[in-house]
C-alpha cells in the first residue's frame, strides 16, 4: 500500500540533496560533473536559511579538491558532526585514502555518488560504475538506486543504516541517466525523516567524538604484532550491516509504503533464465522481463540494491530454484581480471551456497552512458537460450576485434505505456528550459507521471540538445532513450538539412517544425529523406514560424513560449483546451509579480502562436531530390572522414571497435573539416579603406575565424570578385605591390561580436560604421564563403620577415589552434591561439581537465593543428589535479631526448663534421631566423647521416627531431591552478625547470558550471557561494614572484594585447619556470561577452586586475614592471557591469554595499603592496 | 612643434610606417638618431647639443608607441599634415606642448636629419 505523499518533480541530484541537507550538519563539497548539483543545492538551501530536521542550518564548505573534501569529512566525523559529501568519478578516487580511514574507524557517513566513468584512454563525463567499483574495497557499504525515487529514498535509508551500523555508506545512482533525469516522485516528509533518524545512535556518534573533556587517541601506527588482529576486530559490524539495512528498509516501508529489499527479484516464479543487474539499467531489464512474461517465457531479473557487504544468503534465497542460466551485467570494465566485479560476486555466492551452480555468464554494458535498452536485454535473454552462451560478452556495441559483443535485434520493443515526445533544439535556444517547464505543468497539475531526459552534445557553443519526455498514468521506469515518439518537434530549422530527425517517430505521429515558411511553402523546402519519412509514416505535420511570432509579440528572440504552446495544442498529451488553460495559468504564476502588462504580453503570445500554427497538407509522394548535407567538408584522410565524420553525423554508436585506435591517439587539426555555421550574424570587412590593419580583431577572436594575410597583389588576379584587398601598410610590406586581405570564415564564426567591439577604426562620417561590422549571415554567407575558400589557400607571409614583437605582426602568423568548440566570445582561447601563432610549431601542451581540455580535445573534431611543414602543438590531458606535474614530466623527457641526441651528435662529430655539429648545438633558436636555420642544419645532418653505415648514425637519423628546441606549456584554468592543482603548480615552479604555465583565470570553475574557486573575487556570487564570496581572491602571481627565480606575468589581452604578447615571448625565452595569469572573461560572469575586452579594460583601469611582469632575467631593480596605472575608475564601474556582482547587491543591498566597500579598500591595499615591488 | 603619442594609444602600429622621419618607435624599443637618417657618429643638433647619433637610447615609453621629438618635423617638408595624426584611429597623436617649434625650425630639423 503506497501512502499519499506530496510529489516532487526533480532529478536525482536534487532529490538526494534534499535528504542530505535534512540529515546532516556539515557538507564538505567540491564540484565534479555530474555530482556538482548536489553541492549546489545544499549551498542554496543553507544560504536561504533552510534547516535540517534539528532546526540547524548545515554548514557548507567548499574544499580545494575531493581529497580535501574527504579529509574535511573525516575530521568533521571524528569531531562528532553528522557530515556528508557528494562526488563522482575521479573525485571518488581522490577520496579513497580517507575512505579507508573513515571505514577503519567506523565513522558513520554517507557519500552520495552520481556514478561516472573513470578516465582511461579518454575522459568521459558520462555514467557507469567504474568509479564506485574502484572503491568497493575501502570498507564502505554500497547501496545502489536505479531511479530518481530510489536515489531519494536510499539517501535516507543509507543515512539511517550508517548510524545504526557505524559502517559508512556510498549512496550510488547512475550519473546523468538518474542524476539528471527529471521524474515525478513521492517525497519523504520531514516527519518520516525525524521518525527514522536514530537519535540514540546520533548521540553515541557524538559521544565517541574527539573531545579534550574525554580525550582518546585515534590513527595510531601499529606493528606486525597487532595490526592484523586489530584489522579483524570490526568484522561483526560488517556482518550486521545487511540485517540493519533490511530492517531500515522495512521501517521505511511502514512509514511510506515503498517496499525495498537488499535484492529484488521480479519475473517468473520458475524462471530458467535470469539477469542480475544494479543501477538504472534495472528499468530496461524489468520492462523487458514484463514483456517476455506475457509470452510465457521463463525469465526474471534480480536487482542488487545492497552491493557491499554482499549478503550471499539473501541473494541466493531470492533466486528461483529453477534457474538454469544467469547473466550478470556489469557497468564497468576490469581489463585482465577473471570477470567484472558483480559477476565474480555472483559466482562466489553460488560456489559458497548449497545450491547447484547454474551456468553463469558475465557481460559488460552501458560504459560511459552507452544506451542500454530493452532490445539489448532481449538479446541477452536470447543468448542465454543457447546451450553455451557467450561469457564475458559485451552488449550494445559491435566488437569486431575480440568478438565479445552479442548480436541483438534493435527492432524489439517493450509494451508502450507512455506518451513519448522528442524535441530537437540548440543549447541556448530555450528548448530544454521550455520542456522542463512543460514537465512541471503536466506533472504538477495532472495525475500523470512524467520523465524528462536531456541529451547534450559536448560542444560549448551551439550544442545540439535532444529532449526526451515521457508522460503516463503509472510511475515511469524506462531508463533509456525514446525510440518511438508520438510527438516530435524540431526547433531549429537548419537541422533538417543535417540530421535524420524522423527516424524515431511512430506511424501516425505528430511532427512540429519551426520554420520560416508557411504550410504551403514548406514541403518544397524539405530534404528527400524527411519527405519520405513523413509520407511513409503518415505523419500529422505542422509548421509554425516561431521567430516571427516571438518578434511580433515582443518576446524578442525567445521562441520557447511559442513552441511550448504549439506542443500543448497539438501533441495530445492533454486535451487542447485544458492544455492551453494550463499554460496560461503557468504564465500568471510566473509573471504576475512583474505586472499585468507582462502577463498580457505572454497571453498574447499564446494566442498568436495558435493562430500561426498551421497544419501541412502534403502530397502522398516524395517530390524532393535533396540529400542531407554532408557534415564534413574538405579533403580529409579516410580515418577523419569515415570515423570522425560518422560521429559528427550522429552515427557514432554504429562504429565498430576496429574503427578506433587502441591507445586513445587521434590526429590533430580536424575542426577545419567541420563547418558548424552557428552564427546568425557575422563580421564583414566593409570599411576596408577605414581599416588601420592593426589586426586587433584577429587577436581577440576566440575561434580564429577572422584572419589577415598579406600577399603580392599580382597573386590575387584569380581572386573572386567579391574578395576585398587593400595596399598593405607597415613593415615589412611594400604597399605598392603587397595587398592586405582580412577575411572571416562564415561557417566557423560563432557571431560573438568581439572583433567588431575592439575594432578601433570607427568612421567619422557614418555613425556605427567601422572597418568591420556585423551583418546577417543569410545575406552575405554565399559570397563570404567563396572568399574564405579562396583565402585559406593563400600563403602565410614569411615568418622570418614579420615584425612579431608587435601585435599586428604576430597576427599574420598562422594560428595552430582554430575553430574550437569553446563558447561564443570565450575569453580563454585568444591566449591559446596567440601562443600557437608564436610557438605552436615547437611546443608540447599539458592541459588540465576543464574547459580548455574539452574545447581542446573533445571528439569528434579537435582544434590544435599542423602547419604546412607538418609541425604543430602536441597535446595531452592527464587529469585535473596533476597537470603541472604532467607537464614537468614532459619537460624532463624533452631534456633527456635532447641530451641523447646531442651525445650521439658529438660521438659522430668526425663523420658529420665539426662545423655542422657546433652549428647545431650552438643554435639557440631564439628567433624565427635561427629556427629556420636549425631546420636546414638538421636537414643537412640527416643527409650526411644517411650515408654513414653505423648504428649510432641510423639512430640519430631517427631521433634528429630531438635536436630542435622544444618547449612545454602547461595550460589550465583557475580551478586547477588555484585549487586542486595548486600544490603541483607550486612544486613545479619551485623546480627551476624550464617550463611555462598559462593559467586562464575565469575566476570560477567554468567547466562544471560556475562554482567558486580561490580565484573568485570578493563579493562575486558563484555556485557554492550564491550569496557572494566573503574572502579575497589570492594573488597566485605574487605568490610565484616570491620564488624570485620564476618569470611571472599577470595579463589581460582585452586590456593590453601587447603586454600579453610580450609576456608569452618573455616566458618562452626565460630559461627557468614561467607562469602567466591571464584574465579570461567568461559567460559565467553574466554579461554579453561582446563587451569582454571592454570589461577587461575596466578590470585593469579600476586597479582590480593590475598588469605586471616580473622577469628574473633582468638586472636587479628592473625585474618588476608594472604595466598598468594605479586605479583610474571606481571599482564599481567594473563590478556592476557583471551579474555575478550585481546579483549579490540585488538580493541584499546592505551586504552588496558592504562587500563593494571592502573590495574597493582591498584594491587600494593591493596597490600599496604593488608599489613595494617596483624596486625589485 | 613636434607630436607626441598619449596614453590613449592602442598600439595598433598604424602610425609607425607613415612617419617620414622614423621618429616613431614601438613600445620598449631602443632608438637612435641615426636610424634611417643621414646622421652618424658625433653630431650637433640644430639647437647646438652635441651627441652620438649611433647611440642606442632608452625607450621613451614601454607601454605605448612613442615619438622622438628631436626626430619629428610634423611631416614638414614631406606632407601637408602630420601623417601619424591622420592615420591614428583613436586620435592620440597630438602636438607636444613641451616641444614648440616654428616652421623654419622644423624645416631646419628636416635638413639636419636627411641632408
Amino acid at each position: 500500500m503506497t501512502k499519499k505523499f506530496s510529489k516532487l518533480i526533480c532529478d536525482a541530484n536534487e532529490a538526494v540533496a534534499k535528504v542530505a541537507h535534512k540529515t546532516n550538519e556539515v557538507c564538505a563539497i567540491y564540484p565534479i560533473t555530474p555530482a556538482s548539483p548536489m553541492g549546489e543545492h545544499v549551498d542554496v538551501y543553507s544560504s536561504e536559511g533552510k534547516t535540517n530536521i534539528w532546526n540547524n542550518i548545515p554548514r557548507i564548505v567548499e574544499m580545494q579538491s575531493e581529497g580535501g573534501a574527504a579529509g574535511a569529512v573525516h575530521g568533521s566525523l571524528q569531531a562528532g558532526a553528522l557530515t556528508t559529501t557528494f562526488t563522482a568519478s575521479q573525485g571518488l578516487l581522490l577520496m579513497i585514502p580517507n575512505m579507508y580511514k573513515i571505514a577503519g574507524e567506523l565513522l558513520p557517513t554517507v557519500i552520495h555518488v552520481a556514478a561516472r566513468t573513470i578516465a582511461t584512454h579518454a575522459l568521459s563525463i558520462f555514467g557507469d560504475h567504474s568509479d564506485v567499483m574502484a572503491a568497493r574495497q575501502t570498507g564502505f557499504a554500497m547501496l545502489f538506486g536505479g531511479s530518481v525515487q530510489e536515489a531519494h529514498d536510499f539517501a535516507l535509508i543509507s543515512q539511517v543504516a550508517t548510524l545504526r551500523s557505524r559502517i559508512p555508506f556510498l549512496n550510488i545512482f547512475d550519473g546523468f541517466r538518474t542524476s539528471h533525469e527529471i521524474s515525478k516522485i513521492d517525497s519523504i516528509p520531514d516527519e518520516v525523516i525525524k521518525a527514522m533518524m536514530p537519535e540514540d545512535k546520533i548521540m553515541q556518534h557524538k559521544k565517541r567524538s574527539l573531545d579534550p573533556d574525554s580525550p582518546v587517541v585515534r590513527g595510531t601506527s601499529q606493528n606486525p604484532d597487532v595490526f592484523f588482529q586489530a584489522r579483524e576486530a570490526a568484522n561483526l559490524h560488517y556482518q550486521a550491516v545487511p540485517a540493519i539495512v533490511q530492517e531500515t528498509m522495512d521501517e521505511f516501508y511502514k512509514h511510506t509504503g515503498r517496499r525495498y529489499n537488499l535484492f529484488e527479484y521480479e519475473g517468473h516464479p520458475e524462471a530458467e533464465r535470469v539477469v542480475v543487474i544494479m543501477g538504472s539499467g534495472e528499468g530496461a531489464v524489468r520492462e523487458t522481463v514484463d514483456t517476455l512474461l506475457n509470452s510465457d517465457e521463463k525469465v526474471g531479473v534480480l536487482i542488487v540494491r545492497l552491493y557491499r557487504p554482499f549478503a550471499i544468503e539473501d541473494f541466493i534465497e531470492k533466486l528461483p530454484k529453477t534457474i538454469k542460466k544467469i547473466a550478470v551485467l556489469d557497468r564497468t570494465k576490469e581489463p585482465g581480471s577473471t570477470g567484472e566485479p558483480l559477476y565474480l560476486d555472483v559466482v562466489t555466492a553460488f560456489v559458497e551456497s548449497d545450491r547447484e551452480v547454474p551456468v553463469i555468464v558475465g557481460g559488460r554494458y552501458g560504459l560511459s552512458s552507452k544506451e542500454f535498452n530493452p532490445a539489448m536485454v532481449k538479446g541477452i535473454f536470447d543468448e542465454m537460450e543457447k546451450p553455451k552462451p557467450k561469457n564475458h560478452f559485451t552488449i550494445g556495441i559491435n566488437d569486431d576485434v575480440s568478438h565479445t559483443s552479442l548480436l541483438y535485434n534493435p527492432i524489439f520493443k517493450t509494451k508502450k505505456t507512455t506518451f513519448n515526445c522528442i524535441f530537437y533544439g540548440l543549447g541556448s535556444d530555450g528548448t530544454v528550459g521550455a520542456n522542463k517547464n512543460s514537465i512541471k505543468i503536466i506533472g504538477e497539475t495532472t495525475d500523470n507521471y512524467v520523465q524528462g531526459y536531456f541529451v547534450y552534445d559536448s560542444k560549448k557553443a551551439g550544442a545540439q540538445t535532444v529532449s526526451h519526455l515521457r508522460f503516463g498514468p503509472e510511475p515511469i521506469y524506462s531508463s533509456y532513450l525514446i525510440n518511438t515518439a508520438d510527438f516530435l518537434a524540431c526547433h531549429q530549422f537548419n537541422f533538417i538539412e543535417k540530421y535524420d530527425l524522423l527516424k524515431k517517430i511512430k506511424k501516425g505521429g505528430t511532427f512540429l517544425l519551426n520554420a520560416p515558411f508557411s504550410n504551403e511553402e514548406i514541403w518544397d523546402q524539405l530534404p528527400k529523406k524527411m519527405q519520405e519519412e513523413i509520407v511513409e509514416n503518415e505523419l500529422e505535420f505542422y509548421v509554425v514560424d516561431a521567430s516571427k511570432v516571438a518578434h511580433e509579440t515582443k518576446l524578442g528572440k525567445r521562441t520557447n513560449t511559442v513552441l511550448q504552446t504549439c506542443f500543448f495544442a497539438i501533441s495530445g498529451v492533454l486535451p487542447k483546451e485544458e492544455a492551453i488553460q494550463k499554460i496560461k495559468d503557468a504564465i500568471v504564476k510566473s509573471y504576475s509579480h512583474k505586472g499585468e502588462k507582462i502577463v498580457k504580453m505572454n497571453f498574447n503570445a499564446v494566442d498568436k502562436s495558435l493562430e500561426n500554427l498551421q497544419k501541412v497538407e502534403y502530397p502522398k509522394q516524395v517530390t524532393s531530390d535533396r540529400e542531407l548535407k554532408p557534415m564534413m567538408t574538405g579533403e580529409a584522410d579516410p580515418f577523419v572522414k569515415e570515423v570522425l565524420g560518422k560521429i559528427l553525423s550522429g552515427y557514432g554508436d554504429e562504429l565498430p571497435v576496429s574503427a578506433f585506435p587502441v591507445d586513445g591517439t587521434f590526429p590533430t587539426g580536424t575542426t577545419q573539416y567541420e563547418k558548424r555555421g552557428i552564427a546568425d550574424f557575422i563580421p564583414v570587412w566593409e570599411g576596408e579603406d577605414l581599416c588601420t590593419q592593426c589586426n586587433k580583431c584577429i587577436a581577440i577572436c576566440p575561434h580564429a575565424a577572422i584572419r589577415a594575410k598579406v600577399v603580392p597583389t599580382e597573386d590575387l588576379a584569380d581572386a573572386p570578385d567579391s574578395l576585398k584587398a587593400v595596399p598593405a601598410k607597415g613593415r615589412p610590406f611594400t604597399s605598392a605591390t603587397d595587398s592586405y586581405v582580412l577575411q572571416v570564415s562564415p561557417e566557423d564564426c560563432t557571431g560573438c561580436d568581439l572583433c567588431v567591439a575592439v575594432c578601433p577604426a570607427q568612421s567619422k562620417e557614418i555613425e556605427n560604421f567601422k572597418a568591420i561590422n556585423m551583418r546577417s549571415k543569410l545575406e552575405v554567407a554565399e559570397k563570404e564563403n567563396k572568399n574564405w575558400d579562396y583565402f585559406v589557400d593563400l600563403p602565410y607571409y614569411d615568418r622570418t620577415e614579420l615584425q612579431i614583437t608587435n601585435v599586428k605582426g604576430s597576427q599574420f602568423l598562422e594560428p595552430l589552434f582554430e575553430f574550437s568548440g569553446a563558447c561564443s566570445g570565450c575569453g580563454e582561447t585568444p591566449y591559446i591561439k596567440m601562443l600557437t601563432q608564436l610557438y605552436g610549431d615547437r611546443i608540447l601542451i599539458a592541459n588540465a581537465t576543464g574547459c580548455s581540455s574539452i574545447y581542446g580535445g573533445n571528439l569528434p573534431t579537435t582544434p590544435y593543428k599542423k602547419n604546412a611543414l607538418g609541425q604543430g602543438p602536441a597535446w595531452a590531458n592527464s587529469l585535473f589535479e596533476d597537470n603541472a606535474e604532467f607537464g614537468l614530466g614532459m619537460k624532463l623527457a624533452l631534456t633527456k631526448k635532447e641530451e641523447i641526441a646531442v651525445d650521439l651528435l658529438r660521438s659522430l662529430e668526425s663523420e658529420v663534421g665539426k662545423d655542422l655539429v657546433e652549428e647545431i648545438i650552438a643554435n639557440p633558436e631564439e628567433n624565427e631566423i635561427q629556427k629556420k636555420e636549425k631546420l636546414t642544419q638538421i636537414g643537412k645532418l640527416k643527409s650526411i647521416l644517411s650515408t654513414i653505415d653505423s648504428d649510432d648514425a641510423r639512430k640519430l637519423n631517427e631521433l634528429s627531431e630531438y635536436l630542435r628546441k622544444k618547449g612545454v606549456w602547461i595550460l589550465g584554468g583557475d580551478g586547477w591552478a588555484y585549487d586542486i592543482g595548486y600544490g603541483g603548480v607550486d612544486h613545479v615552479l619551485a623546480s627551476g625547470e624550464n617550463i611555462n604555465i598559462l593559467v586562464m583565470d575565469t575566476e570560477v570553475y567554468s567547466n562544471t558550471g560556475g562554482q567558486m574557486s580561490k580565484a573568485t573575487p570578493l563579493g562575486a556570487s558563484a555556485k557554492f557561494a550564491v550569496s557572494g564570496k566573503r574572502t579575497s581572491k589570492k594573488s597566485l602571481a605574487l605568490q610565484a614572484v616570491s620564488y624570485q627565480n620564476v618569470y611571472v606575468a599577470q595579463v589581460a589581452i582585452g586590456a593590453k594585447d601587447l603586454q600579453t604578447l610580450k609576456a608569452i615571448e618573455e616566458a618562452m625565452a626565460y630559461p627557468g619556470p614561467s607562469i602567466i595569469i591571464a584574465y579570461s572573461h567568461c559567460g559565467e560572469h553574466g554579461y554579453d561577452l561582446k563587451y569582454g575586452a571592454a570589461q577587461q579594460e575596466k578590470a585593469v583601469n579600476s586597479g582590480y586586475w593590475p598588469l605586471f611582469r616580473f622577469n628574473p632575467a633582468q638586472p636587479k631593480g628592473k625585474r618588476f614592471k608594472l604595466d598598468s596605472k594605479p586605479p583610474q575608475i571606481p571599482l564599481e564601474d567594473f563590478m556592476y557591469n557583471e551579474t555575478r556582482f550585481t546579483r549579490v547587491a540585488k538580493e541584499n543591498a546592505e551586504v552588496g554595499a558592504a562587500l563593494l566597500k571592502q573590495a574597493q579598500e582591498e584594491v587600494e591595499v593591493k596597490w600599496e603592496r604593488l608599489e613595494l615591488y617596483r624596486d625589485m | 612643434m613636434a607630436l607626441t603619442i598619449t596614453d590613449e594609444c592602442i598600439n595598433c602600429d598604424a602610425c609607425i610606417s607613415e612617419c617620414p622621419n622614423n621618429a616613431i618607435y614601438e613600445p620598449d624599443q631602443e632608438w637612435s638618431y641615426s636610424d634611417e637618417t643621414v646622421l652618424s657618429g658625433t653630431v650637433t643638433t640644430p639647437k647646438g647639443k652635441e651627441l652620438d647619433a649611433d647611440a642606442e637610447n632608452e625607450p621613451i615609453s614601454d607601454e605605448f608607441y612613442f615619438i622622438v621629438a628631436d626626430k619629428c618635423t610634423e611631416c614638414k617638408g614631406f606632407h601637408d599634415e602630420p601623417q601619424c595624426a591622420s592615420v591614428c584611429p583613436v586620435d592620440c597623436c597630438i602636438p607636444d606642448e613641451n616641444h614648440e617649434e616654428t616652421e623654419e625650425e622644423l624645416l631646419e630639423k628636416k635638413e639636419w636629419l636627411h641632408g
